[in-house]
């Protein structure tokens, strides 16, 4: 069931009349049933495996909080990490280490036999594992205590707008909400509409017509010229960010209308000066989670400036594993932890003094070329293994700069359609940015708000992608 | 529900009615500029129902009414060629909207690449004449064609194209024939607004969407692939039987070489049952050829259907709607080109030009 669809909203709408018609508590086993639901309608296996995952660290949290031997809680702390980790390696990691394993024996002439596991990767299993381990890892750290009552902490692991693709949340955050009594606020509910109506114009205007002229040119990359490649880059980089944030905000405008508030996950990232910068920006419940519960827990800066570097490169590489199995994110997270550490490097040495235009440019072209490897995604199939030949694409996307920079006619259609598509987010996102509001259109004035809000209307209904590709997120 | 709430619904309420109204105004303003996308304008038609209104250029609008596609030339006879040259050998070809190519331009769609394969091998220059119209069954076919033969225009060859996806296109109902009031309102709307025919067909889009989405039985046909089984081909067979007869009988009275192809380009139960039905009735006539375009020609050749399915609509659909990509096009062209050859008919015998 996709965001970005009528079943999506009639369960909605559905979910919301039963919900607001009942009292408290029954709201909650409302939400449970909803989001079992939801779930089952990608594949109903899979629940099985949410089952697992909130009864182990359900029992874990209880157990690790009430022993005080330090010896049984730490069992108890990698048992469900053990789980969690488990069930994600196995589900999403197995085949690609077989593959690469295979594909070493046989270059090395041991031809072995190679192990065919079908195995599908379950929707929302990176984002609901690494929220149970935030459960049980905070209360092993005394930050948090154990939920009394197993529903809600159901709840908390499947409630449908966050499960497939985040943000991943806290349980800080949402505990208390879960439990505590939510009282109906119109301007909330009014929010949570304008969320939803922005994170559909995202994802069906711009980032679903956007993907129709990047997969052209990533198709083509052995022939475009490189002003295209460029062009085509900078269009993947705005479909991957509205992509994303439009489900982000699709989740958490749903999410308010049933008074809950998720965190935020964007914050403009290509506004970043500095790799520090944009990850605050993107993606700020992976990056947050990756620092609290990887980085900090490899030492930090707490152990000297080579153990800081290491600890930084480790916590991103895993970063870039945990959006695929695939060596081009892999190749993704040592880029971006290339280049953190280099930024630590030269800011704690040298004090360069750059505009925040120029510094803000300089890191968008970072930004872009890490966005190259992340979207070079090209497997064949040899000899019944699955190669991963996206380095060859890299290469050809980068043999672009040997094709010249004629700005040929297909560059100034590719121009116009870009600026059409990202023209109105720039726009929104400038007023959302002076006012320091996301909800800056429902605030102004009618004569203002109105032209804004039928714009949106019109484009989404004139160019709006129906049968567009799935979140681009929900694959991770 | 207090006061303020009233005044704050009552607010909203007004608001809504506004970006409603401004939206409309817009949408009239944007679609009379000339950069507009045409839409696909049609006549009515006393025994089809409906054709397409000769001499225009329109844009279709695939997955969902959601995609623009690039523009699409209707000739002076309603179908998509330019204007047809009846000096130079014609093929001509029936079936429904996967005939026409919405979704690729002219130069792409498998009629236009057979005439340029076949004017290479014959250093002739037949015309292969794009005769499909959306929504055309066998029903629609048969009428087309005698239309054809009643104006003196004889073709060399009548290629129809036989899907078990063209089993529900049945000759149109007397009602849906009558000029009802409903009709002549929409008519109206066409005649003066831009925007409103756009908006109409994007809204009865949903429509269909939302039925689709609020439906509990999961075993409604399109979602359970009944009608890749034999079954739903023998219930085509048996509904549309007499048309294929009759295109066959006309074919046959005009001295004109007819070829039913089967499409069924990943092999399902169905179309295999198809195709032996129509080698069945008619194999043994002079004039009639019957061949079947399935999966070994498109290179799908998983043994499993899902596979295969799944395989067809990744490489040869375009993707957000499943209508034929260029990829498809190119294959049936290819095929029906080799077949022809491999037949040797009068259409590889074409008079030279003088």
């Amino acid at each position: 069931m996709q965001f970005n669809s009528w079943s999506y909203i009639i369960f909605l709408i559905t979910v919301l009349i039963i919900y607001y018609y009942f009292n408290r508590k029954k709201q909650n086993v409302i939400l449970l049933i909803a989001s079992y639901f939801f779930y089952c309608s990608w594949d109903w296996r899979f629940s099985i495996l949410i089952i697992i995952s909130t009864v182990v660290d359900y029992v874990c949290g209880k157990k690790i909080h009430s022993s005080e031997n330090q010896t049984i809680r730490r069992r108890f702390l990698f048992f469900s990490i053990f789980v969690n980790l488990g069930i994600l390696c196995l589900f999403k990691y197995f085949n690609f280490f077989i593959d690469n394993l295979y594909l070493l024996l046989n270059g090395i002439g041991l031809n072995a036999d190679r192990l065919q596991l079908h195995i599908l990767l379950p929707v929302g299993i990176s984002f609901y594992t690494f929220q149970t381990l935030s459960y049980s890892i905070d209360i092993y750290r005394n930050k948090i205590e154990p939920s009394n009552s197993f529903l809600d902490f159901a709840l908390f692991v499947a409630f449908f707008p966050q499960l497939v693709a985040g943000p991943i949340e806290r349980a800080q955050n949402m505990l208390p909400q879960i439990s505590a009594g939510r009282i109906f606020k119109l301007d909330e509910f009014e929010r949570g509409i304008w969320l939803i109506y922005w994170g559909l114009f995202k994802k069906v205007f711009i980032a679903d017509n956007l993907a129709f002229l990047v997969d052209s040119s990533f198709a083509n990359s052995a022939q475009i010229s490189f002003p295209v490649a460029y062009l085509s880059l900078v269009a993947f980089a705005f479909q991957i960010y509205c992509d994303f944030s439009a489900y982000i905000d699709i989740a958490r405008g749903s999410a308010k209308l049933f008074g809950f508030r998720l965190m935020t996950n964007f914050n403009i990232p290509y506004l970043a000066k500095n790799p520090r910068d944009f990850w605050k920006r993107w993606n700020i419940s992976l990056s947050s989670w990756l620092r609290d519960y990887l980085y900090i827990s490899l030492g930090g800066n707490r152990k000297g400036k080579l153990v800081t570097y290491r600890n930084l490169f480790i916590t991103m590489v895993l970063g870039g594993l945990w959006h695929g199995a695939a060596w081009n994110y892999v190749l993704w997270g040592v880029y971006q932890g290339s280049i953190l550490m280099a930024y630590r490097f030269i800011s704690e040495r040298y004090m360069i003094k750059v505009g925040k235009l120029i510094s803000t440019f300089i890191m968008s072209q970072f930004t872009l070329f890490g966005w190259l490897l992340f979207r070079c995604t090209r497997n064949e199939i040899v000899n019944g293994l699955s190669v991963d030949r996206s380095f060859h694409q890299i290469a050809e996307y980068l043999g672009s700069i040997l094709r010249g920079a004629h700005f040929s006619p297909e560059f100034w259609s590719l121009f116009q359609d870009v600026l059409l598509f990202t023209g109105p987010l720039i726009f929104i996102q400038v007023l959302q940015h002076l006012a320091k509001s996301k909800y800056v259109i429902i605030r102004m004035p009618s004569y203002m708000s109105v032209p804004v809000y039928s714009i949106i209307m019109f484009l989404l209904v004139r160019y709006g992608v129906q049968q567009g590709d799935a979140f681009i997120y929900f694959q991770f | 529900m207090d006061n303020n709430t009233l005044h704050y619904l009552e607010r909203k309420a007004v608001l809504i009615l506004l970006i409603g109204l401004v939206f409309l105004i817009l949408g009239e303003i944007i679609f009379r500029l000339p950069s507009a996308p045409q839409l696909l304008k049609y006549v009515s038609d006393k025994e089809l129902g409906y054709r397409y209104a000769p001499n225009q250029i329109y844009s279709s609008f695939l997955g969902n009414y959601s995609v623009e596609t690039s523009p699409i030339t209707i000739g002076g006879h309603g179908f998509r060629n330019g204007p047809i040259d009846w000096n130079r050998p014609i093929i001509l070809v029936l079936g429904s909207s996967e005939v026409v190519g919405p979704g690729l331009r002219d130069e792409e769609i498998w009629t236009a690449r057979l005439t340029t394969l076949l004017s290479d091998e014959t250093h002739s220059t037949p015309l292969v004449v794009n005769a499909g119209v959306g929504g055309y069954g066998p029903y629609h076919s048969s009428v087309v064609l005698q239309r054809f033969f009643e104006e003196n225009q004889k073709p060399l060859l009548v290629i129809i194209r036989v899907s078990i996806g063209d089993r529900l296109f049945f000759p149109p109902k007397p009602y849906e024939l009558r000029t009802t009031k409903l009709r002549k309102f929409k008519t109206f709307i066409y005649r003066y607004s831009a925007f409103l025919p756009f908006l109409y067909k994007k809204i009865t889009a949903q429509i269909y969407s939302i039925k689709n989405a609020i439906s509990l039985n999961r075993n409604n046909k399109v979602l359970s692939y009944e009608y890749e089984k034999a079954e739903a081909a023998e219930t085509m067979w048996k509904d549309h039987k007499a048309y294929w007869n009759k295109i066959a009988i006309l074919c046959e009275k005009n001295s004109v070489f007819a070829l039913f192809y089967i499409s069924d380009p990943y092999g399902t139960p169905g179309g295999k049952r198809l195709f032996e039905k129509f080698k069945s009735h008619f194999g043994n006539r002079p004039f009639v050829s019957v061949f079947i375009i399935n999966e070994k020609y498109f290179g799908i050749l998983d043994k499993n259907l899902s596979s295969r399915r799944n395989e067809f609509k990744e490489r040869f659909t375009l993707g957000y709607d499943p209508h034929a990509n260029c990829l498809q096009h190119k294959v049936v062209a290819d095929t029906l080109f080799s077949y022809l050859s491999l037949i040797n008919t009068r259409p590889l015998n074409f008079p030279n030009d003088e």
